[in-house]
């Protein structure tokens, strides 16, 4: 596509339009999927057997069916009553030999926790877990929650699990869904699909008022400012009822605030999302940057509208991104991220636009192509089980489910190489190129350079975590003995993405690319941590992903500051700034102690950890990758006072820059301050008081941890009892 | 039943440990405050800035001495006051709280800094008057403040994270000091290069921390390190310390534990013979919780957590808690993520106090400290052997590695060698400020976390040794390097290093006593010294003409006439700083402890007459080199135009004088408190006593002769440098050419030039990391780029080729073929000629033609 010319014509405005028809339309397909599931997804039998009279004769063997009270497939919801929540299942034969249940369980157990506990189910009749059902008719199961009065988990997704001698069918589910009580149920219920989507929806109101003729340049911007503020307060009101201390181990496999449809039944995709404590800083995060984005982007002048809708789509994508938990949802969503950017860094960005947006993009793609392949590879050889209305499937794209598969167990090679090992590389050759991990990483610095200062924001704060993140989400969970075959190699690249980025930051003289090879160099210090596989390292990825999405937010903000009143970032030109605008001055003076890793600010906390955690195993690697904080605060501090400290050079008053602004640099305005201050604060109250940060990710690093690195018996051992063990073995 | 015994650390706890940190902190954001407004014309008049900022600091004095007072009235074993004011993190075993805790140790750290502080604040609040603006006043102070809130935060941390708080706070603010001049690119250099050395002793002693953290848990198996997963909880029999050293006491808990070995659950068979077997438990037994600060307590598995005597839930940290007699079981719920701790059957009884201690990695000092001194129910010291077996990198201990790593994090801080070049640096900064980082704030923060981990290293004599040497380095080769400057600041800075080398060579005879004397004296003498140079250099009139002028020594001379009072200052100064034998000078004292403890160190390879050897020469170097400037600057004849060069009045001589106090008035620390009816020991080693125990080696006996031995010897080297120093120097017998004379003296060129250590920096390693920089940035454009691009043409290119072969060769097969089909089609048309007798010879011809295949194939 020749970029110059859709930048130069009104071209993208069917574009986006198509964009986001397709985006409305996957939508319109999740909702069908729960709203079609009755009619069309109700196999015949269980409605045919009561209507038709003319029965074809029955086949001689006990055919079970499952239903709902009203005859639907499911899932199967229970209502209050009495402090309880309970709903009745019906359970039919409709072959010609009796029936014979003989189990009938909650699917999960002590060992593979899935459902929360106090979830029962039982036949009506108050018989046990067997029954015999004759021909033709039909028992009820009561399937009964009785929550505690303070439950750590407001709901349940299970599965009722059916064991009889219909052998064709075999183990027979159906799903069963609770949702205690609250006040506004229907965004309680949606709360993740607002979040997710209300950008979505002021993307589609910007093109429709275009398409109509209605609607200014301004109104957009009103339109997108509303859409990411709501995305704000709903991730605030989520934070609110998170619960961050709930791990696997209280059911519904550590996700909180779930929703769970069949999405696409012929490829046996959901639209399943949820957060745990590894995404809910990411939401958080990602909210946040995005109206500061979007506040942030008021120099954007040229062809407002489509910027807007844009940007809009690409916040759909990214808080998408962190909330899927079905790997095609998730693929969905990491697309629906990568085409807004190729578009707004290809028309809307700086004098190299072409190369860096072509050059994203195929570095982008590249990777997708090989997480695709992954994603299907793991998708063909997972084991039979239930979608979330009890259908049965041979394959799946859940996460959790995935995660219960043993790759290894069942000896797959691929061109003669272990399964799950080819998977694991080629699902981290595709997190590695966003993170970006050395040698992939040199699309990062031109596409911060040429982006505009909201997407460069958004590229640094969040983009770059998406790697990360998804290392954690996937390969993690689902591939932990691949994880654990290559965690020194993580730690290894982690060191040299470290010291490399820290070098080539310290020789660059454009300080929006010195700042993004820091980038480079302190997603490191997420590596090293993930590598480590300890709780500290894995606590200190997430802290550091949370604090240098924050930090370089502020500091590509602060960058544009400078770069939007005369035009130069190169720090050869610049001096003695610090008497011209002091409280720029001492707000770029945070951010670079901050990105330096100083305690007292949140960038601290990142790097102290990964260190620590990562020290135990790989000492040599991390006495190295320590070497990052000396150079860190050799090229922060060296840009800031090549920028601020030093003479000012009287040229200045008189160059053609500063006319407008009658010869002097006038200081921070209200718009600038307004976008870095919640980020400064920020910054400082999570280095001083970083506990709500450790509070939200504190279950879910245990249960990561307890994934990749399971406990040994020596490990809670503690010297009593070894002392103790030694005892008893003399006696 | 007690599973452990030992000397825990009692705690008091204190409300009140944060306004020490709170005035500073407060009075730094104001000034701040004002620095910026300083456009906007809400600015503060210096009068008002000086208020706030002597205010604060002498609040902070009072404070920092309340609080020494309420600890030196506890009894000696609960001198511990603890603060917990939030969590900072917990997760995993790693647990660390914005807690403050004052025992002796960091008491004395803090009447340092805040009484140091205070005279200085003074000083400069008078001094910097004149030079810039109120916007530059105020940022003067807004740095000088956080300076010390950032050192009393280092000092009062209670673990490890919060000391890197203070720790890198001090390194920032000695950036913001050295760099305060940031419109002279020179100094803007120099301000950063300090901060990024003291980022290398930080990286380093974060990797310290880390083996620090690991090695008290878990274990290294096959070279992967097995962690332990949750924290462990013990119940802790309290007992005085030094008790297990009696055997009294050994016997006693032999005793106790075999009482206790009674109740042990799986005798348990029988609710009635159990009773009869118990030994009966009368009274209330005191219970105490301090690890896991905000933990709740439940007992004896209540759905309840406990109430504390104000009838709240009982929350960690607290302290004697009285509980009834009686077997019992708690449940600790720490939070964070945690599973709950469970210690199962305590006794409790009359007088016995039980502590609940946790067991495994941690930053906490205290803890740490404790887990070294418990003995299990055998009287083994489980923890402690566990963690002397722990071996890495080829056999080393790794109790050896951390401690390097912790010392060598240390010596960046305390300028020892090789980190050592960015105290001479600090003469960038105005003096008050130079001083102050000197004196009582950066500088003494490495010794201190020697010291402070002395219970550490005394486990590991080889790091010891290593610290004693390389303090005894610094303190020689800077004392060399003092005698060759010619800048009276520089001269100084010099001088501290040396002075803190000495201190580093006591700690690491495991003389933490001594070591932290000479930090006092040396804050003192130093503080008292660089001022009065600061007020004779501010006298001069060559100030005006540049700072560096007028620093020079060689243009100085004949001063003490026109500025007698601070002359007498400087006199005091040196003669404290030296080991003068006049008994009220801190260092007559100081030094003398220090040279005892030098001579008696026990160290691995290293005699102690070594180590005594190079305190003794450097004891007499210090005592030349402080003589000579006296004489060059204030002796013999002047130079150049001293028209109005005059004593400087209002608050700078007395603020000479109080220091002239100090140094008279500090050497009552060394005093033996024999005479107040206390053990053998000086003042200031009794005091600290608490803080340091369990980090005391055995010495080698010294005997009243040995010591009296050193006495003279330090004596006759203090007088010998002294009558050498006036040789040369004074007045009358001051060579003139005697600047050519120091140049054919021996090590001129090294000591002139601080070993070379600057150039080799700069020269070496900042030149090689420039290398590798550019190195990297063209990699990263040439080469890695290039590849990129290569790629991307490498695809054009084969998209062209593709292009080619779909044209010419698959189409052309295609085209090939068709052609060929015709063609071929053309030729067998002519076969069907329509004649039978063609056809018949042809199907003959075939048959004879298969038949002699069939033959020959047969």
């Amino acid at each position: 596509m020749n970029l110059r010319r859709l930048s130069s014509s009104s071209a993208w405005l069917p574009l986006v339009g198509w964009l986001s028809l397709f985006a409305l339309l996957a939508l319109s397909i999740a909702w069908s999927g729960r709203a079609v599931a009755s009619p069309i997804g109700a196999p015949p039998s269980a409605s045919a057997s009561a209507s038709v009279p003319a029965a074809p004769p029955l086949p001689h063997r006990p055919i079970v069916a499952l239903s709902t009270a009203d005859g639907a497939r499911g899932p199967l919801v229970l209502t209050a009553r009495d402090g309880a929540y309970v709903a009745e299942l019906t359970i039919a034969d409709e072959g010609g030999e009796p029936l014979i249940v003989s189990r009938v369980a909650i699917r999960g157990d002590d060992e593979d926790v899935r459902a929360p506990p106090r979830l029962s189910a039982r036949f009506s009749d108050g018989s046990a877990t067997t029954a015999t059902i004759a021909p033709a008719t039909s028992k009820h199961i009561v399937v009964t929650w009785t929550p505690e009065r303070n439950a750590r988990t407001r709901q349940v997704l299970a599965h009722v699990v059916i064991t009889s001698n219909d052998e064709q069918a075999g183990e027979v589910a159906m799903g069963v869904r609770a949702q205690l009580a609250s006040v506004a149920p229907f965004f309680f219920d949606h709360l993740l699909s607002c979040l997710t989507f209300v950008p979505l929806l002021g993307a589609l109101f910007i093109v429709l008022m275009a398409g109509f003729g209605r609607g200014d340049d301004r109104s957009a911007r009103t339109i997108a400012l509303v859409a990411t503020a709501l995305q704000c307060v709903f991730a605030v009101w989520l934070a609110t009822l998170f619960r961050g201390d709930v791990t696997r181990l209280d059911g519904n496999d550590g996700y909180q605030l779930i929703e769970h449809a069949v999405w696409v039944r012929s490829f046996d995709v959901e639209y399943f999302v949820g957060v745990d404590g590894i995404s809910m800083p990411m939401v958080l995060l990602t909210s946040l940057v995005s109206f500061l984005g979007c506040v942030a982007s008021e120099t954007i002048t040229t062809r407002p509208r489509g910027y807007y809708a844009l940007y809009l789509l690409l916040a759909t994508g990214m808080m998408g991104v962190f909330v899927a938990l079905d790997l095609l949802l998730f693929y969905v969503f990491w697309e629906l991220v990568l085409l807004p950017i190729y578009f707004l860094v290809g028309a809307w960005g700086g004098a190299r636009k072409e190369y860096a947006a072509t050059k994203f993009i195929v570095y982008a793609l590249v990777g997708s192509v090989s997480m695709l392949l992954a994603f299907l590879a793991m998708y063909a050889n997972a084991d039979r089980t239930f979608m979330v209305d009890g259908t049965t499937v041979a394959h799946t794209f859940s996460i959790p489910d995935l995660a219960r598969v043993s790759f290894a167990g069942k000896h797959l090679t691929i061109f003669g190489v272990d399964f799950a090992k080819v998977v694991w590389c080629l699902l981290f050759f595709g997190f590695a190129i966003k993170i970006p991990v050395f040698p992939l990483h040199t699309w990062l610095p031109d596409a911060q350079v040429e982006a505009p200062t909201p997407i460069s924001v958004i590229l640094a704060a969040v983009l770059l975590k998406m790697g990360a993140y998804g290392i954690l989400r996937i390969n993690f969970a689902i591939l932990p003995d691949a994880t654990r075959w290559a965690a020194g190699a993580m730690v290894a690249l982690g060191v040299v993405n470290v010291i490399y980025g820290a070098l080539c930051a310290m020789a660059q003289d454009d300080l929006k690319r010195l700042v993004a090879y820091s980038c480079v160099s302190q997603m490191g210090f997420c590596l090293i941590g993930l590598g480590s596989l300890t709780p500290q390292g894995i606590a200190a990825c997430l802290i550091q992903m949370v604090s240098h999405g924050v930090i370089a937010a502020m500091l590509f903000l602060l960058v544009a500051v400078i770069d939007d009143r005369v035009r130069t970032r190169s720090l050869r030109a610049l001096g003695g700034l610090a008497s011209q605008m002091p409280l720029y001055a001492v707000l770029s003076g945070l951010a670079f102690v901050a990105a330096s890793g100083v305690p007292g600010l949140s960038g601290f906390w990142g790097e102290v950890l990964a260190l620590l955690g990562a020290f135990p195993s790989y000492r040599a690697l991390t006495t190295i990758g320590a070497l990052g904080l000396v150079l860190a605060a050799a090229y922060n501090l060296g840009a800031f006072q090549r920028i601020f400290l030093g003479p000012f050079r009287d040229s200045w008053r008189t160059s053609a820059a500063l006319e407008p602004f009658g010869g002097r640099f006038p200081d921070l305005t209200g718009r600038e301050l307004a976008t870095v201050a919640p980020l400064a604060v920020i910054a400082v109250v999570l280095g001083v008081w970083p506990v709500p940060l450790f509070g939200l990710i504190a279950g879910g690093v245990r249960d990561v941890t307890s994934v990749v690195d399971p406990a040994g018996p020596d490990q809670v051992a503690s010297l009593l009892h070894r002392a103790s063990h030694a005892l008893a073995l003399l006696r | 039943m007690p599973d452990f015994h030992g000397p825990i650390q009692h705690v008091t706890l204190a409300g009140t440990l944060w306004l020490m940190l709170c005035c500073p902190l407060a009075a730094s954001l104001v000034c701040a405050r004002w620095a910026l407004a300083s456009g906007s014309g809400r600015a503060a008049t210096r009068e008002a800035i000086a208020i706030v900022s002597i205010g604060a600091m002498a609040l902070a004095l009072a404070v920092s001495a309340y609080h020494g007072w309420v600890l030196g009235s506890l009894p000696e074993s609960e001198r511990f006051l603890l603060q917990h004011v939030w969590r900072l993190v917990r997760f995993g075993q790693l647990d660390a709280s914005f807690d403050l805790a004052l025992d002796p140790l960091s008491s004395t750290m803090t009447l340092v800094a805040t009484g140091m502080g205070l005279p200085i604040f003074v000083f400069a609040a008078s001094t910097m008057k004149d030079r810039g603006s109120p916007a530059a006043y105020a940022r003067f102070f807004a740095w000088l403040n956080a300076l010390v809130f950032a050192t009393l935060l280092l000092v009062l941390a209670d673990n490890f994270l919060l000391l890197l708080f203070g720790w890198e706070g001090v390194g920032l603010c000695s950036w913001g000091l050295v760099a305060f001049a940031w419109t002279d690119g020179a100094s803007v250099s120099v301000g950063r290069r300090a901060f990024v050395v003291g980022r290398v002793s930080d990286a380093l002693l974060v990797l310290g921390i880390a083996l620090f953290y690991w090695v008290f848990g878990g274990g290294w198996a096959e070279g992967d390190y097995v962690p332990d997963l949750n924290a462990r909880f013990s119940s802790v029999e309290v007992q005085e310390p030094g008790a297990d050293s009696d055997d009294d006491a050994m016997a006693k808990a032999k005793d106790a534990t075999s009482r206790a070995a009674v109740a042990e659950p799986a005798d348990r068979d029988d609710e009635d013979a159990e009773s009869a077997r118990l030994p009966a438990l009368k009274g209330d037994g005191l219970l105490t919780l301090t690890s896991y600060p905000g933990a709740t307590v439940f007992m004896d598995d209540a759905r309840t957590p406990m109430k504390g005597p104000d009838g709240q839930w009982l929350r960690s940290p607290f302290a004697r808690l009285p509980v009834r007699a009686g077997y019992h079981s708690f449940r600790i719920h720490a939070g964070g993520g945690l599973d709950d701790f469970l210690v199962t059957h305590v006794a409790f009884g009359e007088g016995r106090e039980i502590a609940l201690s946790s067991f495994g990695p941690t930053v906490t000092f205290r803890e740490a400290r404790d887990q070294l001194a418990l003995r299990d129910a055998h009287g083994v010291a489980t923890a402690r052997d566990s963690l002397l077996a722990k071996r890495g990198f080829g056999s080393v201990g790794l109790v050896t590695v951390a401690s390097l790593l912790l010392f060598f994090g240390a010596a960046g801080k305390s300028a020892q060698i090789p980190l050592h070049v960015w105290l001479p640096d600090t003469t960038a900064a105005p003096a008050p400020a130079s001083a102050l980082l000197q004196t009582a704030t950066a500088a003494i923060a490495g010794v201190y976390l020697v010291a402070r981990l002395g219970f550490f290293f005394a486990l590991s004599p080889a790091a010891c040794t290593v610290v004693a040497l390389v303090g005894a380095a610094t303190a020689l080769s800077a004392a060399v390097a003092a005698l060759y400057q010619y800048d009276i600041m520089r001269i100084l800075a010099y001088s501290t290093v040396s002075q803190l080398g000495m201190a580093m060579l006591a700690v690491g005879a495991s003389g933490h006593a001594a070591g932290v004397f000479q930090l006092v004296a040396q804050a003192c003498c130093k503080t008292c010294l660089i001022l009065s140079a600061a007020a004779l250099v501010h006298a001069l009139p060559l100030a005006a003409q540049g700072e560096a002028l007028a620093r020079d020594v060689r243009r100085m001379g004949g001063l003490g006439r026109l500025l007698p009072g601070t002359a007498r200052a400087y006199a005091v100064g040196c003669l404290a700083m030296t080991a003068a034998p006049i008994p009220g000078l801190v260092g007559f004292w100081s030094t003398n402890a220090l040279l005892v403890r030098a001579f008696s160190a026990r160290t691995l390879f290293v005699p102690g007459a070594l180590l005594g050897g190079v305190a003794l020469v450097v004891t007499a170097l210090t005592s030349f080199y402080t003589w000579r400037t006296y004489y060059l600057a204030f002796d013999g004849e002047s130079r150049g135009t001293l028209d109005g060069v005059r004593e400087a009045e209002g608050a700078v001589p007395r603020v000479l004088a109080v220091l002239v106090g100090l140094c008279a008035l500090a050497g009552v620390l060394g005093v033996s408190s024999r005479l107040l009816g206390r053990g053998g020991d000086s003042l200031l080693e009794e005091w600290l006593a608490p803080s340091l125990r369990g980090s005391e080696s055995p010495s080698a006996a010294g005997g009243a002769l040995r010591e009296w031995g050193v006495v003279v010897a330090a004596y006759a080297c203090a007088v010998g440098g002294f009558l050498l120093a006036r040789a040369h120097y004074s007045g009358r017998q001051r060579e003139d050419q005697w600047e050519a004379r120091e140049r054919r003296a021996p090590l001129f060129a090294a000591g002139r030039h601080g070993f070379w250590a600057d150039a080799v920096y700069a020269n070496a390693l900042v030149a090689l990391f420039v290398r590798t920089r550019d190195f990297a940035a063209e990699f990263d454009r040439h080469v890695i780029d290039g590849i990129v691009h290569a790629t991307g043409i490498l695809t054009r290119a084969l998209a062209w080729l593709v292009g080619r072969v779909d044209d010419d060769v698959v189409d052309g097969a295609v085209r090939a073929l068709s052609h060929g089909t015709v063609r071929v089609g053309e030729r067998v048309r002519s076969a069907q000629t329509g004649r039978v007798q063609t056809y018949v010879y042809v199907i003959v011809l075939g048959i004879l033609a298969l038949a002699l295949l069939q033959y020959w194939l047969r």
